[in-house]
């Protein structure tokens, strides 16, 4: 007879495989038995699995103390016929008892990100990429400012930046421990820098979309819809990386997330029905050679500015009517 | 002194004449003489009392005076907004010069000389006459009202005519008026009313509305009852109001070709009216900055009271030539970006009277070829139906080592008042 027997958790991963050859295997806490469990609720001789005539392996309580449970707890008869795979409990251990021809899954493919993940996991990797944020965000402050610049104080601003952001991989990498997947690092510090130069990067392709088409309802929309996008990415990146979880789960735990948030800033900003006084509006100016937009035409703009004052009439309607209630 | 002492009888008598003669500027006798003169009419003058009904206390006094024996008493229409806005929390009432409370009703309003007629069931047989025409320049005149729980002050001053450069007549007064004699009369020698109070400029500076705009506001309640009169009506008639007078102030200054002014390298408009005066700036005295802006800034500062929260009626155009040779174009956009997106503009609005900015941002180019980056922003009024708010910050294009930034804001005006306002301004704004 040949058998193999699984230490698993709880959530049956498994912690370690035995496999046994002979007329019976025994369970127990003595040291001679086949396979030793060492904890106190365990019997010295505690159980063994043997073949019955029909080829059947069966699981024989030997008058245990405690019995042998199945994985709901439930106490189960003094011998009980295996199928290969059953879990069963023996103290606090949870085993799993299968025959030697039990079929497995096809090998899967290694996937692509986690190869990515595995490559990225060097220091140098990472230092490059938060030496490159650095440089790119101190030459991004010298091209945004018009008033005195002083080299020195402004390397010292993105060097605080960069040293801030690097918190982001530390809380990863520690929620990765508390959920035992193997920690990396390095990768998740690359990821994070990456994750906002895409961020930076789309703000700069979105300062051109502001300067030249303004104010139409599909720039406004398209920036927010991407900023929730790379939220999005980020927040799957980081499930991925610190927690055991698939990548469906991962998915749909992310969309959800990121609706949640979606939301809750748009009623926060809807739920305030204070009146604003002073206007509120963001107008971005780049040099002209970046100008693509066709000019309105005076008169067209002008007919185009009918829409705001019915907006505020109808605003005016609304917040009449809710006074009077 | 030593002439006095040994000046004879006779001479003494011809000194005091002819100092007599001299004294027009020695307000003391004069304030004098005029108490005496006016101390007749002291029962035609009154106090105006806002009352909060919750607390009973007053919230608002002024002064009134009846102008007829049938208890019809004048004042300033911000004497008593209070109730005119919340006619729920407020009632009004008067005090006579014997400490009487009366109750009284409003029959007519005008904002825009801040004008109110109420009515009283109370016989006056003192009151005040009407002058039929303006005195002449020079004349002593004499401000009289009930400030401060005090008694009838009066206080003498020079007529100067009507103030210049300004959209809404008012006399220029040589006197200083103090805030509780609003909305009291100020009368020539022989009594008769010249003007209401109004305002103090301060240091012996004060503004009084002509006594024709009374006219007018009688002449209009010829058929008026006081009870007619509901919530509704009165923001009917004052949306009227101001729907008409901004008509007739932008006509002013739409329809008259606007002065073209060089400010750096573009054309602005300058002093587009003389009740719109221009004043400028730079920041050539700061050393470090590394660009230079000149602003021009004109306006009619010119309110008109709605209530406690709110005025309107002020119109601002303001323009600044930047240029830099030492920034970059990035730096040069981002300069460029924080100077169109700074504010501008008084808000003289509060939560309960405006709705929220609605803003909308375009490339334009006008018929001169010059393109403008421009936002416009518009509130509405919630009281007073048509009226709205409207901002404009526009910024020229194409020169990328300066820029002209543009801002107007508009207060209380119409939708087409706006639009035209918008027109004949992009017609004046161009590079050289």
């Amino acid at each position: 007879m040949e058998v193999v027997i699984e230490i698993v958790t709880r959530n049956e991963k498994v912690l370690s495989l035995h496999k046994f050859n002979g007329e019976r295997v025994t369970i127990g806490r003595a040291y001679d038995n086949d396979l030793v469990l060492q904890e106190e609720h365990v019997c010295p001789q505690h159980a063994e699995i043997y073949q019955n005539d029909e080829g059947q392996l069966v699981l024989h309580d030997l008058s245990s103390i405690n019995g042998v449970k199945d994985k709901h707890n439930r106490t189960l008869a003094h011998e009980i016929v295996v199928n290969s795979g059953d879990v069963f409990v023996i103290g606090k251990f949870h085993i799993r008892v299968l025959s030697t021809t039990h079929p497995v899954p096809e090998a899967k493919k290694l996937n692509v990100i986690e190869d990515l993940a595995r490559n990225a996991n060097h220091w140098y990797l990472a230092l490059s990429v938060a030496m490159i944020f650095f440089l790119w965000h101190l030459i991004d402050t010298y091209f945004s400012a018009y008033q005195e610049f002083i080299w020195p104080k402004m390397a010292v601003k993105s060097l605080v930046l960069t040293l801030g952001i690097a918190v982001i991989p530390l809380v990863v990498a520690l929620a990765a421990r508390i959920f035992k997947k193997d920690v990396k690092f390095f990768t998740i510090v690359v990821f994070s820098f990456l994750n906002i130069m895409l961020w930076q990067l789309f703000s700069t392709i979105g300062a051109l979309f502001l300067f030249n088409w303004g104010g139409g309802a599909f720039v406004h929309y398209s920036g927010q819809i991407i900023e929730y996008l790379i939220l999005g990415l980020f927040l799957w990146g980081a499930f991925y990386l610190a927690s055991n979880m698939n990548l469906k789960k991962i998915s749909l735990i992310t969309s959800g997330l990121v609706l949640v948030i979606a939301s809750l800033v748009y009623f926060n900003d809807k739920g305030n029905n204070k009146v604003v006084l002073s206007p509120v509006f963001l107008a971005k100016v780049l040099p002209s050679a970046l100008l693509f937009a066709e000019p309105m035409k005076v008169e067209d703009y002008v007919s185009s500015t009918d829409k705001l004052f019915v907006l505020a009439q109808e605003e005016a309607e609304r917040r009449n009517n809710e006074a009077k209630e | 002194m030593l002439q006095f002492s040994i000046a004879s009888g006779v001479s003494r008598i011809w000194l005091c004449l002819a100092f007599f003669a001299l004294s027009v500027g020695s307000k003391l006798a004069n304030a004098a003489e005029a108490n005496e003169l006016f101390s007749s009419y002291n029962p035609a003058l009154v106090q105006i009392k806002t009352v909060n009904i919750e607390s009973g206390q007053k919230s608002s006094i002024g002064t009134g005076f009846f102008i007829n024996i049938e208890g019809r008493i004048v004042t300033n229409y911000h004497v008593i907004s209070n109730f005119i806005q919340s006619p729920e929390l407020y009632r009004l009432e008067f005090l006579d010069n014997r400490n009487q409370t009366f109750p009284v009703k409003v029959l007519n309003i005008d904002v825009i000389n801040d004008l109110a007629i109420l009515e009283a069931d109370k016989v006056s047989e003192t009151y005040f006459s009407l002058a039929q025409q303006a005195p002449i320049k020079g004349k002593d005149i004499f401000a009289l009202g009930n400030p401060h729980d005090l008694g009838m002050i009066v206080v003498p001053g020079t007529y100067n005519g009507i103030k210049i450069n300004s959209f809404y007549d008012r006399i220029h007064f040589t006197g200083s008026i103090n805030p509780g004699m609003s909305g009291g009369p100020t009368v020539d020698e022989l009594g008769r009313v010249v003007g209401i109070n109004v305002a103090t400029a301060g240091n012996q500076i004060g503004f009084l509305v002509p006594v024709e705009k009374l006219h007018n506001l009688i002449a209009e309640s010829a058929n008026l009852i006081t009870d007619s009169q509901s919530e509704q009506w009165f923001k009917t008639r004052i949306t009227t109001q101001l729907t008409d007078n901004q008509a007739s102030l932008y006509a002013n200054i739409i329809n008259t070709e606007w002065p073209l002014y060089t400010l750096g390298q573009a054309f602005i408009p300058n002093q587009v009216s003389d009740f719109m005066p221009c004043w400028g700036s730079s920041n050539k005295d700061k050393e470090k900055a590394k660009y230079t802006v000149a602003s021009s800034n004109c306006g009619v500062d010119e309110r008109i009271y709605l209530s406690g929260n709110m005025t309107t009626g002020v119109v601002q155009m303001s323009f600044s030539w930047v240029h830099s040779d030492e920034l970059n174009q990035l730096q040069l956009g981002q300069l460029f970006s924080a100077s169109l997106n700074s504010r501008y503009g008084h808000n003289n609005g509060s939560e309960d009277e405006v709705t929220d900015f609605h803003c909308d941002q375009a490339i334009i180019g006008n018929t001169f070829e010059t393109i403008s980056k421009g936002v416009t922003c518009v509130r509405a009024y919630r009281k007073y139906d048509g009226l709205y708010d409207v901002r404009y910050h526009s910024l020229l294009l194409e020169k990328d080592n300066q820029t002209l930034i543009g801002r107007y804001a508009l207060q209380g005006v119409t939708r087409d008042t706006a639009q035209d306002f918008y027109k004949k301004y992009m017609e004046n704004v161009k590079w050289k």
